[in-house]
């Protein structure tokens, strides 16, 4: 392409006026080698685009798996349930075995005797004490 | 919808949600992300993508709006940290030859550039779209698309000529 219509084109082109067509003769223009100078500071404009479209994306692309937070949060869940339950059933209060009621009764019967051994020498110091306030009231009829 | 028919409607148009992403989260791996997502998005939605008109442009509209939530939320902060090793990495890749070096610096022209204006450079000198997808895919008018490009494109020829004027690098 002549130079005075690339000039044209350039003016055209800084106006944002110019249709993909002719934006890509620019491009093309700028590709080869022998650029006047005063043009020469396009130049890299032009390779910037090209260049640019040139950076990919080095990922591949995977749609069938499902996303890790999600995979992540359900094992999450799942570890907590476990973990619930495991402590709900060794904390549970079990019923008292055969071994314990007996022991429990031996120290129930153990604890009746000891009450009863206690309650009958109360008793004796009771009487003793009835003994003294018979003494009490024969004193006082005497010295009034 | 197989996979493999799927596939066949994504993947043509993969690349263009990667570089579009990466105008907007400048860090790679962040756009590779974005672009992962946008893709399992469309597949779980596999039944409607035959009812879309223009899969490609939905697809760009969807990036550009997941992007722009990224942005939004807290992730934003580290997004700065990638940024600056990204940058560092690049420049050192292709540091040698003049070309490229040039080629860097209208990079770094356009990096500088607001980030509508950023965009459609992208869309329209890199994608090649034409007005009227740039519009759909960024809910904008065709003029005032016009007009940003042209501003984008003028600030850039003043930075170049800037540039050489005066020699800075």
């Amino acid at each position: 392409m002549e130079l005075i219509n690339i000039e044209k084109l350039l003016d055209k082109y800084f106006d944002g006026t110019t249709s993909i067509d002719e934006e890509n003769a620019l491009k093309e223009y700028f590709a080869k080698n022998d650029i006047p100078s005063h043009l020469q500071d396009y130049k890299a404009m032009f390779t910037y685009f090209a260049k640019n479209k040139e950076e990919v994306s080095s990922k591949n692309i995977q749609v069938k798996t499902e996303k890790k937070t999600w995979r992540f949060n359900w094992l999450i869940a799942s570890a907590a349930a476990l973990l619930l339950f495991v402590s709900v059933y060794q904390f549970t209060p079990k019923g008292p075995t055969d071994s314990e009621i007996k022991e429990a009764q031996i120290a129930f019967n153990e604890t009746k005797k000891a009450f009863q051994l206690i309650s009958d020498n109360l008793n004796k110091g009771n009487n003793a004490i009835a003994f003294l306030n018979e003494y009490e009231s024969t004193k006082s009829k005497i010295f009034k | 919808m197989s996979e493999k028919e799927f596939l066949n409607i994504v993947l043509p148009f993969k690349d263009k949600l990667y570089r579009l992403a990466l105008q907007y989260l400048i860090s790679k791996d962040s756009a590779e992300d974005a672009t992962q997502e946008i893709i399992y998005k469309l597949w779980k939605n596999k039944t409607k993508i035959s009812s879309y008109k223009n899969v490609e442009a939905f697809a760009m509209t969807m990036t550009k709006n997941y992007c722009l939530d990224q942005l939004k939320s807290k992730n934003s902060n580290n997004l700065k940290l990638v940024h600056s090793n990204y940058t560092d990495a690049n420049s050192s890749l292709d540091k040698n030859m003049e070309v490229n070096d040039s080629v860097n610096i209208i990079k770094q022209l356009i990096n500088g550039l607001p980030k509508k204006q950023r965009i459609i450079i992208q869309l329209r000198d890199v994608e090649q779209y034409t007005f009227e997808e740039i519009g759909k895919i960024l809910g904008l008018k065709q003029t005032a698309i016009r007009v940003a490009l042209s501003r984008a494109r003028k600030t850039i020829r003043e930075k170049i000529t800037e540039k050489h004027n005066y020699g800075i690098n």
